[in-house]
């Protein structure tokens, strides 16, 4: 009993004593930095690239063998101007069925949707194959819109295009994709997301100006029904869906992706259904969170806000172009939104977001990792879960 | 015997002579080589600094082989002959190792230096020596060298410093470990063991360093447990902090206060890599507010202030606050100060102004002076208010900030503070100023305007005649408003020079619109007085050019009322001696041979603001032919003045029926193309114009000043 009571004090003491007991939920993460000072696209991903069952990281021209990440390889060239790249997704997908990710990718220059085949191992003769040129790509959203397991490809365009992969009786894709798109005055433009907003089980897209209904069946483009119920700017891709007040609705995450302000919107319902939407800002004086994601990345059982800034977004012309930059996940807790600092300070020794950044456990620890691209270079950030276990 | 005796002396010339060589080659046989080396040695051991050079060429060559003889000279008390050596023994330890004809490795050359030097430690060698053997250390000693015969030195007072140098430099596992393990050991002298620990400072990508830091830190010792502290603060890893947090924090309180300092400096280099490291920013954040809260020195809290501040966001404004009401606020507040200015983001600087009224003044003077000069889009916006609403300290504050910024605002704040506080010392603000105004000068419209207000005030201020004249010529390339008094001062002893007319009709015209009609028409009048036709046409374009032409008919003199008779038959190589030599014959009622019929005379009383006619427009577009245009110019008492024509094409005028001027040309019109000097009688006078027409367009503008170019009193008879 005695060596009990003495156990207890020194923990007391120890935690008093050293102040860090505030700060026992707190996630640390190892940021390590990927490529060199040119590895500055804007988009990434984490996937097993060579099919060696080691997962690899994507980013632009180039991809990186796990699991040291040390060595780089080759993919393509892609057209650079001023400070962007001309690649602003890199979603894996198998495209061709030949059982190894290839890469779907788009950008605002060349105003065209491709897909880059994957040569296997570590040959660095990657193929570019054009898909449909569509107009400027602020990115794309990839959402299985159908529900039939494989996501759909909504490059972020006016008019509203959605491209299905033409699979073969055993799912295998052919390399060709059928192009949609949506008849409707409405929709397209800097803003996209996917989510049950009337809450019938099927998709809808969200806009920054509204959102479309989605028909009983998704392919009938005459079917989707315009609902203009809000007025953003140029809002981030994607816009979040998620129930953040735990209310029964779904409500949306919205981060202004070229000003200040990260906010949600409240859905709310009168009797006879009529929906109302109110606005609370979670953010006012950060700017241009271009990407959010929803993961559970503390492992509590319940899904966090992860995000950053877009650094640069608009070559430096956005408000907030010159504050600092940073990486964040916000904890949701009843419509309250509590944020974490994984990573702040000047573009030269901090990391944001960019446009296009993946989560993924790499190193298989259980936790998971943030890979963040943007043009302050490409950073992992190492989940090491909380900083006092 | 005799042939033998010739071949022995013929072979001992040949060494000799070989010897004697100056860089000669490599001998190629044993006898040779033996014989050659110890020349060499001698001659590297010898007086002549050249002889030596040439035997430093040489001697690395023969590898292994001359490491003994090197070693020896390295003793040598000579410095050319000892560093001579010394860097011999370098070479030779950076040469690869040998192949044989049988293609095996040899040992590399290194090793016989390492066991030479090994040699020397052991052996009682002298001081001198040693140290010049533990210089080579470093370049010498690989992975898996035994570092036993250097440790041993580091009983020795003497040469332990530069023991510990030289296993510092080395760095191999074994001799970090060999140096961790001395300092380790309680039972040697415990300032020998802080040495020894601190030589294992400053290593990077030592797998060891961290739980050897923590054996140290656990020290009995608080010498040698302070740089364990430090030791452990090159790690930077969460898992460290309890450890190296609680040593710092459970220090007996006789401890003397430098290794208070060390325990506590030590938490702070930590967090600051932690920091640096990134992707652990709140822990950073804790961390360094934990300092702050607990560090008994101000050096190391002023640390963590400015951590706080360099990597920090909004969250931590309340932190560096909160140390001004703390008991050594004293020392704190510049830190504090420094951080608040060195916080990056409209989030922080949003969290300052909210409390902004908590801050001291001086605090609030270098804030915004510090946003006026770099701050971004929301700090300037604030300094800007500052400089305009705060009280004396601060609004001076910031409009300096804002000068030296360069901000478009920022003359026009300094305009009012100095108006506002009119003892304010002017010296201090030109030089600040010039630059201010010579940068903006080069801008947009914004900028030129500020340029100017800022020109302004230093031509109203400043008593330096080379700082005026410089503004004078900023303030007439952009002429404000503000600057009339200035400007008409000007005109009146220079005129016009200098100035660009259009600017300053623009903004005769701007203060017409804006409702100073009476100044406005001053500077208008005094602009156009005098000025030539060039340049008052270009008055005329800008003062009409806002549709104010109404307001100034009267001023200028425009003649807005004619009658009009053609088109006539005109040939372009008649010019004006053919039909229109002399007057034409004046009779409205009368109908005339046009060149496309029958016309008469037409009144026109619609013209453009200058009075210009459109000739095209009134008679139709024809090509080779002529009008005439009459109109009476009623006027008090005999005048002389000015008659302003602009014409296309020629021109040719009679005034009461004498011909006084003509130009016959090929033109488009502008107005004010040729000033006319005219003499009227008191009463009616005719006023006559023939125009031509070439192609293309027709027309022609007349307006009547006073020989100055200023007001003439007349009417014309409808």
């Amino acid at each position: 009993m005695r060596k009990w009571w003495f156990a207890v004090a020194a923990a007391v003491l120890t935690a008093g004593l050293s102040g860090w007991s505030e700060e026992n939920s707190a996630l640390q993460f190892e940021r390590v930095r990927i490529g060199g000072h040119d590895a500055t696209f804007e988009a990434a991903a984490i996937f097993d690239v060579d099919g060696d069952g080691v997962k690899d990281l994507v980013s632009g021209e180039w991809w990186y063998p796990g699991p040291d990440f040390r060595d780089r390889v080759h993919i393509a060239d892609i057209r650079h101007v001023d400070t962007y790249y001309d690649d602003f997704s890199n979603y894996p997908m198998d495209v061709n069925g030949d059982s190894r990710l290839d890469i779907v990718t788009g950008g605002w220059w060349g105003e065209t949707l491709y897909w880059r085949e994957n040569p296997g191992g570590r040959n660095p003769g990657w193929i570019t194959h054009t898909v449909a040129k569509v107009g400027n790509i602020e990115r794309c959203l990839f959402y299985d819109l159908d529900g039939d397991g494989w996501p759909e490809v909504m490059p972020v365009t006016k008019p509203v295009h959605i491209f299905r992969l033409v699979r073969d009786a055993q799912g295998k894709g052919t390399g060709r994709f059928e192009q949609f798109t949506v008849e409707t005055d409405g929709g397209g433009g800097h803003g996209l997301g996917a989510g049950d907003i009337s809450g019938d089980g099927r998709p809808d897209l969200i806009f920054a100006s509204g959102w479309l209904e989605a028909p009983a069946d998704t392919w009938d483009m005459k079917g989707w029904k315009w609902h203009p119920e809000w007025s953003f700017g140029l809002v981030s891709v994607p816009i979040l869906t998620h129930d953040v007040n735990g209310d029964g609705l779904a409500d949306l995450i919205v981060g202004e992706g070229h000003g200040y302000g990260l906010f949600w919107m409240e859905q709310r319902r009168d009797n006879s259904g009529t929906r109302a939407w109110s606005r609370h800002d979670i953010e006012t004086d950060r700017s241009q969170f271009h990407d959010l994601q929803l993961h559970d990345i503390n492992n509590d059982g319940r899904v966090e806000l992860v995000t950053g800034k877009r650094f640069w977004a608009h070559n430096g012309h956005d408000p907030g172009a010159r504050d600092p930059i940073g990486l964040y996940y916000y904890t949701i807790d009843n419509g309250k939104f509590t944020r974490h600092v994984i990573d702040y300070g000047p573009p030269d020794r901090a990391s944001g977001a960019g446009i296009y950044f993946w989560v993924e456990d790499v190193d298989g620890n259980g936790w998971k990792d943030i890979l963040a691209p943007g043009k302050e270079g490409l950073y992992l950030f190492l989940n090491r879960g909380p900083a006092v276990p | 015997m005799r042939k033998v005796a010739i071949a022995f002396v013929a072979a001992a010339c040949w060494v000799m002579a070989a010897a004697a060589l100056e860089g000669a080659s490599l001998p190629a046989e044993g006898d040779r080589i033996t014989v050659t080396l110890d020349v060499l040695l001698d001659r590297l051991a010898g007086a002549d600094d050249q002889v030596r050079a040439q035997a430093r060429q040489i001697i690395p060559r023969y590898g292994a082989d001359a490491v003994p003889g090197l070693v020896k000279l390295l003793a040598r008390e000579e410095a050319p002959v000892w560093r001579t050596a010394f860097i011999c023994l370098r070479d030779i330890a950076h040469q690869p190792a040998p192949v044989t004809m049988d293609q095996r490795v040899a040992a590399p050359p290194r090793v016989a230096v390492q066991r030479a030097l090994a040699g020397v430690f052991l052996e009682n060698a002298s001081e001198a020596l040693v140290r010049r053997a533990l210089d080579l250390m470093p370049q010498v000693w690989a992975e898996g060298d035994d570092p036993a015969p250097v440790v041993a030195l580091l009983d020795r007072p003497e040469l332990r410093e530069a023991a510990l140098r030289a296993l510092n430099e080395t760095a191999t596992p074994m001799c970090l470990d060999a140096v961790a393990r001395f300092a380790e050991d309680t039972s040697r002298d415990p300032v020998a063991r802080r040495e020894a620990a601190m030589a294992l400072i400053g290593l990077s990508g030592w797998s060891e360093a961290s739980a050897r830091a923590r054996r140290l830190l656990a020290d009995p010792d608080p010498g040698v447990a302070a740089v364990g502290a430090r030791l452990l603060a090159e790690s930077g890893e969460p898992a460290d902090w309890s450890a190296l947090r609680s040593a710092a924090g459970s220090l007996p309180p006789d401890i003397p206060d430098s290794l208070r300092f060390e325990f506590w400096d030590a938490c702070l280099r930590f967090v600051d890599r932690a920091a640096r490291a990134g992707g652990q920013w709140e822990l950073a954040m804790a961390w360094y507010r934990d300092i702050l809260a607990s560090a008994p020195d101000t050096v190391t809290a002023s640390g963590a202030v400015m951590g706080l501040a360099r990597f920090g966001d909004e969250t931590a404004v309340p932190d560096l606050l909160a140390v001004l009401d703390r008991p050594d606020a004293e020392q704190l507040a510049n830190p504090a100060l420094s951080g608040l200015l060195a916080l990056r983001g409209r989030a922080a600087g949003r969290a300052i102004v909210d409390r902004w009224e908590q801050l001291p003044e001086d605090f609030r003077a270098a804030i915004v002076e510090h946003w006026g000069t770099s701050g971004g889009d929301f700090e300037a916006e604030w300094a800007n208010d500052r400089a305009r609403n705060a009280d004396r300290p601060v609004r001076r504050a910031a409009v300096r900030g804002m000068v030296k910024g360069s901000r478009t605002a920022a003359a026009e704040c300094l305009a009012a503070y100095l108006d506002a506080f009119p003892d304010e010392p002017f010296d201090a603000w030109e030089l600040p100023l010039r630059r201010y105004a010579a940068e903006m000068v080069w801008g947009d419209e914004a900028m030129k305007r500020a340029a100017a207000l800022a020109a302004l005030q230093l031509v109203r201020r400043s008593k330096d005649e080379e700082t005026v004249f410089e503004a004078m010529r900023w303030l007439k390339a952009y002429p404000v408003p503000e600057a009339l008094d200035v400007l008409k001062a000007e005109i009146r002893s220079g005129g016009l020079s200098g100035v660009p007319t259009d600017a300053l009709a623009a903004l005769a015209a701007t203060m017409i619109r804006d409702g100073d009609r009476e100044n406005g028409l001053a500077l208008a009048r005094e602009a156009l007085a005098g000025a030539s036709p060039e340049n008052s046409g270009k008055i005329l374009t800008a003062l009409t050019a806002g549709g104010i032409a109404p307001e100034l008919t009267e001023l200028l003199g425009v003649i807005r009322s004619w009658q009009v008779l053609g088109p006539l038959p005109w040939q372009i190589s008649a010019g004006f001696s053919g039909a229109f030599a002399e007057e034409p014959q004046i009779d409205f009622s009368a109908e005339v041979d046009g060149s496309g019929g029958k016309v008469t005379w037409k009144s026109v009383k619609e013209t453009g603001p200058l009075g210009e006619v459109n000739l095209a427009g009134v008679l139709g577009m024809v090509e080779g032919a002529a009008a005439v245009a009459v109109c009476r110019i009623v006027v008090p008492d005999p005048a002389k003045a000015v008659l302003r024509c602009g014409s296309d094409d020629g021109i040719k005028v009679w005034v009461n029926g004498k011909a006084v001027f003509e130009n016959d040309c090929d033109r488009g019109m502008a107005p004010d193309q040729d000033l006319i000097p005219v003499e009227l009688n008191a009463g009616e006078n005719r006023l006559t114009v023939v125009v031509t027409q070439r192609a293309g367009g027709w027309g022609f503008q007349a307006r009547l000043t006073d020989e100055q170019g200023g007001p003439l009193q007349f009417s014309v008879v409808p």
